[in-house]
């Protein structure tokens, strides 16, 4: 008997489906579906598999979907489906999508290049407020050269941009939630009760001829308590059915990507404590000294980082110079000789030790710092002495911009390298005053300082130093995997030589979709 | 959240057969949607059949490229594959490839037909690209080119930088649907064609773009009404693919000629550069002064090499000029060694040796690196930093007089370099205290660095086989010759000579 009611249960259902009119799915949520990354060779097929996975799990975790965002279609399926109808493109997916009630459909593809990967994946919103438009799109080039990748490591990866992907798209994404006249009222159609304030929309009349274009209009503001108009009741006047707000999701995307972070935290960096730091402090005097042969040669060299070794070149040469200049030319050969020592000397030489004692640290950081963090950006094991927010701290105190190197942010460690240093040597320059070798008494005189103008110094110096410290302490380590572009515009400036041979000066922008 | 499994499973499951029988349901339909005008402007993209594997999936690979083209530049939508294998099929199998791929364009309703065809050689791939605007308004982009590549992977790069060349400066061409009941107009043209909310200048005047969707557009534009078409200009990205296009061919061509990947597999072929440069070519130069630069680029992978003559003569010559030209200049009576100065060696002749014998290892490392540029002709291999090459040629010519010019193939430039730039030099520090002579020497040296500089940064590589990797199409008489069956299985021999102009 039950095998007969499963027969014609399975026998109605066949025939519905055939009897099924084109009209959209009803579903609690909005529908999701993902719509297959495409791929060109066999590795990336199945780095395509493991991406589609993740992206699958993640929209289900509970971090995306507490209360429902949407409710999904299942990947291999819908793939499936797609591919034996021959439905690949994104006007046919589009097309496909908007008649079956499907309101976001991720898309993308995963290129093999010489020595990466290209990352492409999209969200088309099928309703309102998009009608067909990109949501979201986002780019990553990750790296595949000269590293060690095997299974567990592509699934880091791939789950790392999936999360990051997800994150962008809920941050633009905007649910619309409409207005039902039901038993109890108007009210809004959402699992969850809504309250804040919203823009209620109305859509018009009637949809763009041929387009499924439906134009919205912003009615005016509304305050909303669990779904229902609060009183006083808008300027605007009565809602009707089918006015709708939308909602978004920023709150849940800033969760998943500390989550993510502090995941791939545990992933990558071993734990460190204040006793690293500890080895750090002891380690300081003996790194600064060593630091312009051991940065260039053991670091940047060794660890094949060129743009870093011709950063540090550029931006430590007349540092350098000066430490040098400091101790060649020290007070204390001028006191020797009883030669007039000028101000200059004087700062010049303190400026050189404390280079050589803890200022030169930093670089030395960096030369490492770099090469451990790009390790750990790429799940290259777990790193040692990274990570550390006391660390940082110490490197930015007792260097300039170490904590941002540390942190693996060379612009600002760079920056605050630079206005360390020129503020330092400009205090010490301006605590310092001339030395006047008095012939008759065989001592010094010390020349006037202007000590108003020192303690200024000073005093923005230590500004300097407290902003440096915290904004160390409050920056994420740079772990992030692959170079990522989300969309937004570039504006280039181009040379071109026509057919010619006249060159064209001009400017282009191009914003990606 | 959705439960994994339950009640909501089950409305999913349920969902998907609905999601299924609707594909099916739509599938036929597809094929004989009359969709011209209502989408936009449409292209169809097809391939000769191709008879070899290879081929066949070049001409996969090249559909799909130049398709995604077309979607990335916004201009013509590319046709769906399954609507071209309808409108092929329905045209049937006779008559030559071409009128056979027009006349299935036609059926499609498409604006533009892009047609290529493959062929392949023993060592180079040849791929015709031909474009043809069945919609009058396209007729600007009627162009037939021939592209060439020794790298497969190549040739659908080429094609679709190709694609992205026609678009430069095309505008959007939309006609208008309709008008809605608040006065807007629909136009078919929207967010994919680049088009955003805001006013904009038409060919009918000012538009104010209220809405778009993904392939329409809702507009307020007074001067326009429904059948009109609208020429809107919007950026097209062009260049930003043509640049993407051509990054791509540097990596693929890196890919097949570039050491790491070639000669020294899995070493690493940046710090062998370096350490030959700095320490193994040095050595060699001293046991052996000009032939040790030829035999260190062995320490780079290359094998059984033989040596460029002329390069070794002239950094013998350079060198033994170095050594032997105050001795010469003094008649052997000065001192050999710079450092020792006597009544032979007034002080301008010493800073003269000291110099010399100082730029010595500026010599080796120009010897080195002209013997490398030799090779790398020979052999069709790229130098090391390749894909940073005008970086690293600038770099290189900051510290060895003409060492960009031969890291980018250019042996006859770097010499020049090299030898007006170590004259001027030498020159310059003789005659320091002779008036101004060594001054005025010294400036032109500023000035010929400088033009060296900008030379090595700009000039292209000269690498032949690199070159042709990175041109656009090829005009010169090609004969082809190929077999095709023509649908009653019989087959069509074609023999041809073609010229392009």
């Amino acid at each position: 008997m039950d095998h007969i009611l499963l027969r014609m249960k399975k026998l109605i259902l066949l025939t519905a489906l055939f009897l099924l009119p084109c009209v959209p799915v009803h579903a609690a949520q909005p529908m999701l579906g993902i719509a297959g990354i495409d791929s060109g060779t066999p590795r990336a097929a199945s780095l395509a598999r493991i991406f589609e996975s993740h992206l699958g799990n993640i929209m289900r975790s509970s971090l995306v979907s507490p209360g429902g965002v949407f409710e999904q279609v299942s990947t291999g399926t819908l793939r499936e489906e797609l591919v034996r109808f021959n439905c690949l493109e994104d006007s046919c997916v589009a097309r496909f999508a908007a008649r079956a009630g499907i309101a976001v459909i991720l898309r993308g593809s995963i290129e093999e290049l010489t020595d990466s990967l290209e990352l492409t994946v999209y969200a088309l919103g099928m309703d309102a407020p998009y009608y067909g438009r990109t949501i979201y799109r986002y780019r990553a080039v990750i790296p595949t050269g000269g590293l060690r990748l095997g299974t567990r490591e592509y699934s880091y990866i791939f789950e790392e941009h999936a999360a990051r992907f997800i994150g962008g798209f809920l941050r633009r994404y905007e649910k619309p939630l409409f207005f039902r006249n039901g038993a109890s009222g108007m009210a809004l159609e959402s699992p969850e009760p809504v309250s804040g304030v919203f823009t209620v929309h109305r859509p018009a009349p009637e949809r763009g001829a041929l387009a499924g274009l439906r134009r919205h209009y912003p009615l005016g503001v509304a305050t909303l308590r669990e779904g229902r108009i609060a009183r006083p009741s808008p300027s605007f006047g009565g809602i009707r059915e089918g006015d709708f707000i939308l909602v978004n999701f920023a709150g849940r995307a800033d969760a998943l990507d500390d989550f993510y972070y502090g995941r791939k935290r545990e992933i990558v960096l071993a734990e460190s404590g204040a006793t690293d730091t500890m080895s750090m402090a002891l380690f300081t005097v003996p790194a600064s000294l060593t630091m312009p042969f051991v940065a260039p040669v053991l670091g940047y060299y060794a660890t094949k980082d060129y743009a870093g070794l011709g950063l540090w070149a550029v931006n430590t040469a007349p540092w350098l110079y000066l430490e040098y200049d400091g101790i060649r030319n020290r007070p204390q050969l001028a006191r020797e000789e009883r030669r007039d020592i000028p101000r200059e000397v004087t700062a010049r030489y303190r400026f050189s030790v404390y280079m050589l004692l803890c200022g030169n640290m930093s670089l030395f950081v960096d030369a490492f710092a770099h090469s451990y963090l790009h390790l750990a950006s790429n799940y290259q094991g777990v790193q040692q002495y990274m990570g550390n927010s006391w660390t940082a701290a110490y490197l930015s105190l007792v260097s300039g911009g170490g904590g941002h190197f540390y942190r693996g942010n060379r612009f600002w460690g760079y920056a605050y390298f630079h206005a360390n240093n020129a503020l330092l040597y400009l205090t010490l320059r301006e605590f310092s005053g001339d030395l006047t070798y008095d012939t008759a008494t065989g001592s010094y005189r010390e020349g006037d300082i202007d000590r108003n103008r020192a303690y200024v110094l000073l005093a923005s110096y230590c500004a300097l130093k407290a902003v440096e410290v915290v904004h160390a302490v409050l920056s994420r380590d740079r772990l992030q995997n692959g170079i990522v572009s989300d969309g937004g515009i570039d504006i280039l400036p181009y040379v071109l030589v026509d057919e010619g041979r006249d060159f064209i000066l001009g400017a282009s922008a191009s914003a990606r979709f | 959240m959705i439960p994994p499994h339950g009640k909501n499973s089950r409305l999913v499951t349920a969902v998907l057969f609905a999601l299924a029988a609707l594909i099916a349901r739509s599938a036929p339909a597809f094929a004989d949607e009359p969709s011209a005008g209502i989408y936009p402007a449409r292209v169809a993209v097809i391939a000769e059949p191709q008879a070899s594997p290879p081929l066949v999936a070049l001409a996969g690979e090249s559909l799909s490229r130049i398709n995604r083209t077309f979607n990335a530049l916004g201009r013509l939508l590319p046709e769906e594959g399954n609507r071209i294998g309808w409108a092929l099929s329905s045209v049937g199998a006779d008559g030559a490839p071409f009128e056979r791929h027009l006349a299935a364009a036609k059926l499609l309703g498409a604006d533009l037909l892009v047609t290529v065809s493959f062929t392949g050689g023993p060592r180079v791939n040849y791929a015709d690209l031909r474009v043809r605007a069945i919609n009058p308004e396209f007729s600007s982009m009627d162009r037939s080119v021939r592209v060439r590549s020794r790298v497969l992977q190549n040739i659908p790069l080429k094609l679709a930088r190709e694609i992205a060349f026609l678009h430069r400066g095309t505008p959007v061409r939309a006609r208008v649907l309709g008008r809605t009941g608040d006065g807007l107009l629909v136009i078919n043209a929207g967010e994919w064609n680049g088009l955003a909310p805001g006013k904009t200048s038409t060919s009918r005047g000012e538009a104010d773009i209220r809405q778009t969707g993904m392939y329409h557009a809702l507009i307020a534009a007074s001067g326009a009404k429904e059948g009109d078409t609208l020429s809107i200009p919007a950026a097209s990205g062009a260049d930003t693919i043509i640049r993407e296009m051509e990054d791509r061919l540097e990596k693929n061509s890196f890919r097949t000629y570039g050491l790491p990947f070639t000669l020294l597999k899995n070493q690493d072929d940046e710090r062998r550069f370096v350490t030959g440069t700095c320490i193994v070519n040095p050595g060699g130069n001293l046991c052996l002064g000009g032939y040790g630069a030829f035999l260190s680029t062995e320490y780079l992978g290359f094998q059984n090499p033989s040596p460029a003559t002329g390069g070794i003569i002239a950094s013998s010559a350079a060198y033994a000029v170095q050594l032997a030209l105050v001795p010469v200049m003094s008649r052997f009576e000065a001192n050999f060694f710079p450092w020792e100065r006597d009544s032979d060696k007034p002080a301008r002749l010493q800073d003269l040796h000291v110099f010399l014998w100082c730029s010595i290892p500026l010599t080796f490392s120009a010897g080195f690196f002209d013997q490398l540029a030799y090779q790398y002709h020979k052999s069709e291999h790229l130098p090391p930093f390749y894909l940073y090459r005008d970086n690293m040629a600038a770099i290189l010519s900051i510290i060895v007089p003409g060492g960009g010019l031969f890291y980018k193939g250019h042996r006859v430039a770097g010499w020049s370099y090299y030898f007006s730039e170590m004259g001027l030099a030498g020159y310059a520090v003789y005659n320091w205290d002779n008036g101004s002579r060594g001054k005025y020497a010294l400036g032109v040296l500023g000035i010929i660095k400088t033009v060296e500089l900008l030379h090595a940064y700009f000039m292209p590589a000269g690498f032949r086989f690199f070159n042709m990797e990175m041109e656009r199409e090829i005009r010169e008489v090609s004969l082809n010759f190929e077999m095709r069956p023509n649908g009653r299985d019989e087959a069509v021999w074609d023999l041809a000579a073609l010229l392009r102009f």
